[in-house]
């Protein structure tokens, strides 16, 4: 059987002048969760509309659970999305929202959907255009996993979610996605939140994938070294400044075998280590 | 697309619902507020009317224009987009709920109005936009939708629509006006049935171009914007170029120029030309079988602006008349150019002998010495016509009393006021006879003949030349047994044929000389009864009665079969020539036929030129010795009596 749930090779799209993917690969296992950092404007929307068959890309190919994008929306029937901004019809209800797309897609499961409303306290007689911002961010999960996808495009999944839910969103439901299976992309800003549950890292940078990583790598072999420096000192490659104050200065550190060669240089004796926290982490790729 | 074109119907349903009760409130306010000189059936008609021709237009490209914009809103982006449907789809889907709202109010008017259209209170443009309504309906909301989807504006959309369609349909109108009014020159419902398929193709293309561009973000996007805007145009193509067609076809039809008044005792047009006009240009020229013309007035270089959308034809009426020495007298007034008198020859060319200023009616006259009369504002004016270069001389033969002068403004009165005078003129003419008072004698010349009394005025006679010399064909005997009488040269009256003939009238002379006539001039219609009981369409030809140049009289012949077997050929039939027991025959404007004597034996015939006498039911041929000369369509054809055609 084949596990791969996506691929894309070389995609590449421009809006006039500007390049926002530059070739960029992507593959995803089945039950796979990634998380793509990149910064505003780096193109995680553009990918998850193209993922979507929303927009079309300029160049390259992506292959998504057997299908390539081509406009037919056949995709949107197998993928959840909830976007960074869930807008819904404001005349309907939350149950007319269901009902409404229960018509669309085939693997429909209503009393999920209501399960969901009950369980995220969402009130289904509520009308969409007296929602709040977390309001319509739950009705969004639950018109997202309702139809039970294959995969899961989470486009700022938290937004506007008090922590409360966020807690049993991240915590239960995507948990409950995970072992089901399910293949998850989510783009974040607060990714930080997300790693328990992420099983790889991608960055996205300057159009194209800039590096990938496992999350257990970051969470296990990333490390800040502090250390008084009385002199400037090259770096070798993994190892980045994260700032301080004048003398005492903090490092991330970027695997085991890095650190233990780090520890050898003169420089570096007697350098406090420590595991660098997933934000942190997070930041140093997005080179904040 | 059920379901989506039930999502897209919800949201449009508030200003529908209130256009449609606009639409159903307005019948009983048209009662209410109706004239007392007006029936309530006629109100509520006048009202619905209002609402076709005015307030559905507008609640159509509100409508269109709202849904067209609307789905290329970010609000749909973020909503609908995301669903498992084609873009495509979603935005026909809008598309499909706005043109069924406007068939719903569109059949909400019609149903009001009884399910009929009072076509007879139209004019001719609203009954034209009533006939293809559902045309203008589809395309305002073809084009209000995509429009405002392309400029994501519903009243920039609107506006841009509205404006196109004025493009499209007003060439249509202007030539479907021409086709009704004058003639079918271009075919019409071909351009009208291509121009709703490109703008159903046009409107539909350039949606789902946009769609890409838009919706989609699809690379090459000012490419598709522009194939769009080509697509969208389309539709204004064949109307535009249809009416480049219509120009460029009128400006070769050809007509006759008709003399202005129609005398029994006018002189015979030239023989071998004839004088010919091209209304939609203005050129008159005369022109003989060999094709040689000399221009009368050249053509209009510049007919207006208005002219360019509705060709305009400018008719002259105009009189031929042959000179002692063999050349043609041209008489021809146009309404915006002085008169002329020329003379000359289509080969040699026209001179002219006089313009006419002041002239307002002028006709030639026959006389010892043929002349021209002319109406002026002050009387009339007579002068004889002599070749040479010579100024007229004109001299005043009537004055204009009150009374004829309003007869003469309401465009009758010439013959009641110069009664005496051309009276006078005809009895001294060459081959004219004089009829007695009592009617029983004839005279012409020394010669005199015994008729039992002449019948009708008792004006004088125009002779016939035949090969024994010029003879007068009288009718005369009482009102329960008359007939035409036969005056030869050196013999006796003699009883012609039954029934009333009287030259110019009924009996006529071919170019050849032979003499004819017929108790009516057209066919007929008639319904007859089968043995079955039932009745069929049959046609019933004229009676025709034939003296030929050498003495020999056939009576009684009829064409019915030749008009069953060439049914289409309206109008008036006329023997042109007879040669050796063969007749040859025009039908309408449309056969020339060729037959023996005996009407159910063989017979040739040949299609003439197509002409104007599908409208225009007056001749368009000149018969001489030699064969026709046909104003046609598309200029003026000669055929000779063998059906050899070509085109002068």
């Amino acid at each position: 059987m084949n596990d791969s749930i996506l691929e894309t090779k070389g995609l590449r799209k421009a809006f006039g002048p500007k390049e926002v993917l530059k070739g960029l690969d992507l593959s995803a296992e089945r039950g796979e969760v990634i998380g793509i950092l990149g910064r505003n404007g780096s193109g995680k929307t553009t990918l998850f509309s193209i993922l979507l068959d929303l927009t079309a890309a300029d160049g390259g190919s992506a292959e998504i659970l057997g299908l390539r994008p081509d406009g037919s929306g056949r995709l949107r029937g197998l993928i959840g999305y909830v976007p960074e901004k869930p807008a819904f019809h404001g005349f309907m209800t939350a149950l007319e929202v269901l009902e409404f797309r229960a018509r669309f897609f085939k693997r429909w499961d209503m009393a999920k959907a209501l399960d969901l409303c009950r369980k995220l306290e969402l009130d289904q007689a509520s009308r969409v255009s007296a929602m709040s911002k977390g309001n319509l961010a739950k009705l969004a999960w639950i018109a997202a996993t309702a139809h039970n996808p294959e995969l899961l495009l989470l486009d700022e999944p938290t937004s506007g979610l008090d922590y409360l839910v966020r807690d049993h969103i991240l915590n239960g439901l995507i948990h409950e996605l995970t072992e089901g299976g399910k293949t998850i992309i989510v783009a974040n800003h607060r990714m930080g939140e997300m790693g328990g549950i992420l099983d790889r890292v991608c960055v996205l940078r300057d159009g194209a994938i800039a590096a990938s990583h496992a999350a257990s790598f970051l969470a296990e072999e990333a490390f800040r070294a502090t250390v008084r420096l009385e002199s400037p000192v090259s770096l070798p490659a993994g190892v980045v400044a994260l700032g301080g104050g004048s003398a005492l200065r903090d490092f991330a550190v970027f695997g085991r075998e890095k650190l233990e060669r780090l520890k050898l240089d003169p420089a570096f004796a007697g350098a406090e280590i420590s595991p660098l926290s997933l934000e942190d982490s997070f930041k140093v790729l997005l080179g904040e | 697309m059920k379901n989506l074109i039930i999502l897209q119907f919800r949201k449009s349903l508030l200003p529908f619902l209130v256009l449609a009760g606009a639409v159903l409130l307005s019948a009983p306010a048209a009662l209410l507020f109706r004239t007392q000189s007006v029936t309530g059936a006629e109100a509520v008609n006048i009202a619905m009317l209002f609402w076709a021709l005015a307030g559905l237009p507008l609640a159509i490209m509100t409508l269109a224009g709202t849904a067209g914009s609307d789905a290329a809103s970010d609000a749909a982006r973020a909503v609908e987009q995301p669903l498992p449907e084609s873009q495509y789809r979603q935005v026909l889907s809008a598309l499909a709920v706005a043109a069924a709202q406007t068939a719903l109010l569109i059949l909400a008017v019609y149903a009001i109005m009884g399910f009929s259209v009072p076509m007879d209170k139209l004019t001719f443009t609203t009954a034209h936009v009533a006939r293809h309504y559902a045309f203008y309906a589809a395309f305002l909301v073809l084009y209000s939708f995509t429009l405002s989807y392309a400029f994501r504006n519903a009243v920039a959309g609107g506006l841009a629509a509205a404006a196109l369609f004025v493009v499209t349909a007003f060439p249509l109108l202007s030539a479907a006006l021409f086709g009704e009014l004058l003639l079918d020159l271009i075919p019409l419902a071909f351009i009208n049935s291509l121009t709703a398929v490109l703008a159903l193709a046009g409107a539909l293309g350039a949606l789902y171009l946009l769609c890409r561009a838009y919706a989609r973000r699809e690379a090459g996007r000012a490419a598709k914007v522009l194939l769009s805007a080509l697509l969208l145009a389309a539709p204004a193509l064949p109307p535009f170029f249809g009416l480049a067609a219509l120009r460029a076809k009128a400006a070769d039809v050809t007509w006759p120029v008709y003399p202005l008044v129609l005398s029994t005792d006018a002189p015979e047009a030239a023989p071998g030309v004839m004088l010919a006009q091209k209304p939609f240009t203005g050129e008159v020229f005369l022109i003989d079988g060999e094709g040689r013309r000399a221009v009368v007035f050249p053509e209009d270089s510049d007919r207006g602006v208005p002219n360019y959308f509705f060709p305009v034809p400018s008719f002259v009426r105009g009189q031929t008349m042959s000179a002692s020495d063999g050349s043609v007298w041209v008489y021809c007034n146009r309404y915006d150019k002085p008169a002329v008198l020329l003379n000359g020859s289509a080969a040699g060319g026209l001179k002219l002998r006089a313009a006419l200023p002041d002239s307002r009616r002028a006709y030639f006259v026959r006389g010892k010495v043929a002349g021209i009369v002319e109406r002026r504002k002050d009387g009339a004016y007579y002068a004889p016509l002599r070749t040479g270069m010579g100024p007229l001389e004109w001299k005043k033969i009537g004055n204009m009393p009150a009374e004829a002068a309003r007869r003469w403004l309401a465009g009758t009165g010439e013959e009641a006021l110069l009664d005496a005078f051309l009276r006078g003129m005809l009895a001294g003419a060459p081959g004219v006879a004089v009829v007695s008072a009592d009617g029983r004698t004839v005279t012409s010349g020394g010669e005199k003949w015994t008729v039992p009394g002449a019948l009708g005025p008792k004006s004088p006679l125009v002779g016939v030349r035949l090969d024994d010399g010029v003879n007068y064909i009288v009718p005369a005997g009482d009102s329960k047994d008359y007939a035409a009488y036969l005056c030869p040269p050196g013999k006796a009256a003699r009883k012609l044929w039954q029934g009333y003939f009287r030259v110019g009238s009924n009996l006529w002379q071919a170019p050849d000389g032979t003499l004819w006539g017929y108790n009516r001039k057209l066919r007929v219609d008639v319904a007859v009864k089968t043995i079955f009981g039932t009745k069929k369409n049959d046609l019933e030809s004229p009676q025709f009665s034939i003296l030929t140049r050498d003495g020999r009289s056939i009576e009684s012949f009829r064409l019915d079969q030749i008009l069953r077997d060439l049914p289409g050929a309206k109008g008036e039939i006329a023997l042109v020539r007879e040669e050796n027991g063969a007749l040859w025959f025009t039908l309408g404007n449309a056969y020339l036929v060729k037959t023996g004597t005996n009407p159910h034996g063989p017979y040739s015939y040949w299609k003439l030129p197509q002409s104007v006498q599908e409208k225009y039911w007056r001749s368009t041929l000149a018969a001489n010795r030699d064969g026709l000369l046909i104003a046609a369509l598309d200029g003026v054809h000669f055929m000779d009596w063998e059906g050899r055609a070509r085109k002068l």
